[in-house]
Parts: C-alpha cells; structure tokens; sequence
C-alpha cells in the first residue's frame, strides 16, 4: 500500500474516526484504525465493536493494500505535522510496518493484520429516510441532556427514535428520559420513515452523531433494522448497534390535564434560579417555586449555609401552590427552550409539570418535582 | 446511610412497565399445574364454563389473558358485567369474565351470561378470589348454577415459584437484579406474588428515584420502608 493524502484532509477524518477507539482495550486490534485503498480515496475504519465509523479521504494511490495502525498514535502524529503538508503512508516489506512521511519527518508504525479488524455486519437496513443535517441534529441535541446515565437502566441509556404523531401529522419523534425528567422533540417524518418501529440509540452513538453533524447543512441519510442505525453525512458513515431494550410507554407520563399554567421569561427565571441556588447543597439541589396572583418566589433553604429568596413578576393566574424542583433540571430545560417565555404547566407538588416553548409545540419536556 | 433525606427528595416519573403475559412467560409450579393444564388443553374441555380460582397475583388474569389470545374470546371485567351487553359479550364463541366477586356484580347479568353461553355453546372462563360454590347471593337459581360451576383452584405461590416470580418482574421491569438480592428479598418480603409485586414495584421506584442500581443494600432499605420494624440497620451498607 502506498497512498498520498493531504494532512488536513486526513486529520479531520482521523479526528472522527479516532473518537471511537476507546483509550483503554483489551482486545488489541480495537486501538486501532483500518486504512484502506479504494476508487475514492482512502478509507478509515475505527470501531469498538457497538460503534464503527467510516470516512473516505481523497488520496493519490500509488499502490493498492490494507492495513491497521494504532489510531490515538496516527491521529497525534497527524495532529502535529505541519499544516499544508503532503502526508504518505506505505506499508509493505517484511517487518509489516506502516511508514508515514510529510517532509522532513517519519515515522515507522507497528500495524497489525486487517483481515484481524472486526466488521460490524450492518446486514440489510429496513428503513432509510433523508433529512437535512441542522434538522436531525435538533432532534439530537433536544433530548439528549435527558439520557440515563445509570448504566443498570439499560433501556433508558439512550434515545428512543420512532415515528408518532401531532396533530394529525406523522412526525419523527426522538424521547430521552432518566427517570426524573423527560426530553422529546420532533419534525415532521421524512419519506421513508413511515412504519419505523421504535428504536434506542445508545448514548456514546448519540454524542458521535452530534459530532459528525457539528456545522453540517448537509444532507443526513439514517438508515435502520430492528438491530442497528446507519447515519451517512458526507463521506461519513457511522453504524451503530442499537440497544437491545423496550422503551417505556412515555406517552403516559406526559401530562395532559395540568391547568395551572405559568408564563415566565425564560432568560429572568434561568438567572433566577441560578441565583438562588448559589446556596443549596451539593446533594439537595432543590428550589421551591411559591406561585400566587402574578408572582412566583423562587427560596431555597441549605441549613449549612443560608437561604436565598427572589422574586418574579409571571403570569400566574391559578389557585397558589408551592413545588419544589432541581435547580439544574429547571436550567437543563429553560437552556433547550428556544422562545423568550416559558411556559409551565402544572398539577401539584407531587406531580409531573409540563414545560415548553409558548410558542413552538415540536419540543416537550417533563419535569418531576422533589419533595421540599 | 441513615435513611432517606425527607428533607428534600426526587421523585420519580411513573414509567410504566409491561408485564410479559404469553403463555411462555407463564411460570409453571405444582399449584399452579392443573389450571394451566386447562388453559392448554383448549378446546378439549369437558365443561364449556369453568372459573379459576385463587389469591390474588396466583396467575389467573396471566392464564385468562393466554385464554384470550388462544380462543379470541374478549375480556370484561366482572363488576362492568351488564344484562344488556351479553349477547354482544358472547358474540366470539369465547369470554373471559375477570374477577368475579361476591356482591360486586350483577347477579341478572351473570345468570343471563350462563343461560346463554349454554344455550350458544360458548367457551367462558372466569376468575374470582374464592369458589363462588360458597357465596351468597339474593338470586337462588344464579347460587344453584355456580355451586355446579367447575372450579379449577391455584394455590398460593410457595418459595421457589416466589424465587422465579421475583426473577420474572423484575425482568418485566428490565432490572438486571443477582440471586443474592433475590434471595434477601424472598426471606424479608410478605410470602405473596402480591407482596413480591409491591416489592419490586417500589425497588424500581426507589433505584429510579436515587439513580441507583437495584442492589441488596437498596433492597433493605426499601423492606424497611415497606415493612418498618422488620429492618435489619447492618443491611445499610452503602
């Protein structure tokens, strides 16, 4: 093998791919990354045996061949050679090694053989629907603060992807939950998707999705079995093993009959629950919201170090009720809000409480309260 | 740990778990034997109407539900049981009647549901708590027929079923759990599948609300909430 490739070119697809690897491994050949020849270039393969990534480079192929090289060490070789150098790789002889030059520096990698190099076997992709880049990554980042991170929780360790309905309308809907709260967005469903089952990405393929689509108009192809996701940006095709769970039936903890219903602006209330939480606990974290006529008072109450009131002017017309919550739950959730005005829909103090845009209804969330 | 902070506690969202109620997720036990027996060797019955009977969480509406899927009978519920409905009810060739207790449904209903379902030659099968053979009713001839009424009785869950029915919910409820904290359970909980259903129903909860695994130092920790007094303080080790 012997190929050419410009080094922003590779770095970039390095910085992708090399994510993958996991910086500890038991098994050896997942340190490393698979180069190979082809008609568009060089391609480069890195997986952890869930999660493979494959990006395609353009490259001068002299020579034809396969290899894998231990991808931390190529990603940092490349990271520090000059910007605008031409970058060679050849690999061959009889110490099978990988050589890689860009000037006046080279360096000899140990490879190992790429007949070793695990393949996800993605087999046949049920479903396949297109959707623009900055669209599917919204879907993404709107739910994924919400994942589980509580590894038993298996199921809830990422989020679930399926095609619901609003207002009539199908629509591709994406719900995170950890148990405390709840996160789901959704666009209208794109050809192809119609029929999707339900399926969990897990939460390391979520975070490697938000990445590829990092300042992407570009055109997203998701492809999917009962058993793995494929999302194709560019040269860039990600496969990811789904999670082997039952999503629970979230329909049923969203709220629809809360009447209390509370208008604040969104930046006031963040600034002032942040504010008033300087003095709760590192393991309490509760923020008691007093509503009556017009106003809320948000106080909290730490017994090691003081306590701390703020007032808001909302609109608030319903019967008073105080309810507690998790500061950083209430600032999670204003932060995923686009408009200027919250909107919170409540029950009481032991209840879930509905929280949105005033104005956009492509975006839920679902807040528990804590007992305070 | 000293217990719960009440001070200030999260609470967690009620996600609903499925119960798995096919016939494969059916645990079979030797109380359990001759009902289960019945409910497989449909429609070879020697009576057309006959009623499960046993406590509560024993697997009736389990095996009432593979009766169900099996003959295509519908379900109601005994105490929704109305005069005017049960052609209608009856309409499949197959009923499940779910719940049958005493002075908690229409006895007109019912006499004109066995009336019928003989007459039409449709397959009914009924739950209840105990043999409606012992019941009082105000309808004599209603009391005359469910002394005749073949029961098939399931007995109450003894410890190794106990042991599998833990297993099976809490893998309803998609928790991994070890043997050990099923075995710390099944010694400390009250001796029922009621009682193991509340038990893993509020360690679900309580490992969702603590963002915890379900571990046996949780497990004690919720027995002594559940149960106070019969706590064990060297449990509390986390």
């Amino acid at each position: 093998m012997k190929v050419t490739v410009e080094r922003a070119e590779l770095l970039k697809s390095l910085s992708h791919v090399h994510r993958v690897v996991e910086r500890r491994n038991t098994i050896p050949i997942l340190a490393n990354v698979l180069i190979r020849t082809g008609t568009n270039g060089l391609s480069l393969k890195a997986t952890d045996l869930d999660l493979e990534v494959v990006e395609t480079v353009p490259a001068e192929v002299s020579q034809d061949g396969a290899t894998t090289v231990p991808a931390h060490v190529l990603y940092d070789i490349v990271r520090k050679l000059p910007d605008g150098s031409q970058v060679q790789l050849e690999a061959g002889g009889e110490r099978g090694s990988l050589a890689v030059r860009a000037g006046r520096a080279r360096f000899t990698l140990q490879t190992l053989p790429e007949t070793d190099f695990p393949d996800l076997a993605a087999g046949e992709f049920s479903h396949s629907f297109k959707v623009k880049g900055a669209e599917f990554r919204r879907l993404v980042d709107k739910t994924q603060f919400a994942i589980s991170t509580e590894e038993t929780r298996y199921y809830l360790n990422g989020i679930y992807l399926h095609v619901a309905e609003n207002a009539g309308k199908p629509t591709l809907r994406a719900v995170a939950t950890d148990g405390h709260r709840l996160a789901q967005a959704e666009l209208d469903a794109p050809e192809g998707a119609g029929g999707l089952a339900g399926v969990i990405v897990p939460r390391k393929t979520v975070a490697e999705i938000q990445k590829l689509l990092e300042d992407k108009d570009a055109e997203v192809t998701v492809s999917l079995s009962a058993t793995k996701i494929r999302v194709a940006v560019g040269a860039i095709v990600l496969t990811s093993k789904l999670i082997d769970g039952t999503f629970p039936d979230y329909g049923r903890v969203i709220p629809a009959g809360n009447d209390k219903t509370l208008l604040v602006d969104k930046a006031d209330f963040a600034a002032a629950v942040d504010r008033v939480s300087t003095v709760s606990s590192e393991r309490g974290r509760a923020v008691k919201l007093s509503l009556g006529d017009g106003k809320l008072t948000l106080s909290v109450t730490n017994p090691d170090s003081g306590s701390a009131t703020e007032e808001l002017e909302v609109e608030y017309g319903a019967e008073p009720l105080d309810i507690g919550f998790n500061s950083r739950y209430l600032l999670d959730i204003t932060s995923q809000l686009e408009g200027d005005t919250a909107e919170l829909k409540l029950a009481d103090p032991g209840s879930p409480t509905l929280v949105r845009d005033s104005t956009k209804t492509d975006a839920l969330y679902v807040l528990m309260p804590m007992r305070v | 740990m000293t217990g719960r902070d009440t001070k200030s506690r999260q609470l967690p969202l009620d996600l609903p778990a499925a119960a798995a109620m096919q016939r494969e997720d059916f645990l079979g036990a030797p109380g359990n034997a001759a009902a289960l027996t019945l409910v497989d060797s449909f429609p070879d019955w020697t009576a057309r109407v006959v009623c499960l009977v046993g406590p509560a969480g024993t697997g009736k509406s389990h095996l009432a539900r593979v009766f169900a899927t099996r003959s295509g009978a519908v379900t109601v519920a005994a105490r929704d049981l109305a005069r005017a409905a049960v052609p209608e009810a009856l309409a499949h060739g197959a009923l499940v009647v779910e719940d049958l207790a005493p002075g908690d449904f229409d006895e007109a209903a019912l006499f004109h549901l066995l009336n019928l379902a003989r007459e039409q030659g449709a397959f009914v099968l009924m739950t209840a708590r105990t043999p409606p053979a012992h019941w009082r009713l105000a309808t004599p001839d209603l009391a005359s027929r469910l002394r005749a009424l073949p029961t098939v009785e399931i007995a109450a869950a003894d410890d190794p079923l106990l042991a599998a029915v833990l297993v099976k919910l809490f893998a309803d409820r998609q928790i991994p759990v070890d043997d050990a904290t099923v075995q710390f359970l099944l010694r400390r909980m009250e001796r029922t599948v009621e009682g193991a259903q509340q038990v893993v129903e509020a360690l679900d909860r309580a490992a969702l609300a603590a963002q915890r695994p379900v571990t046996r130092a949780l497990a004690a920790q919720v027995l002594r909430d559940l149960l106070p007094g019969e706590g064990e303080p060297e449990d509390a080790d986390d």
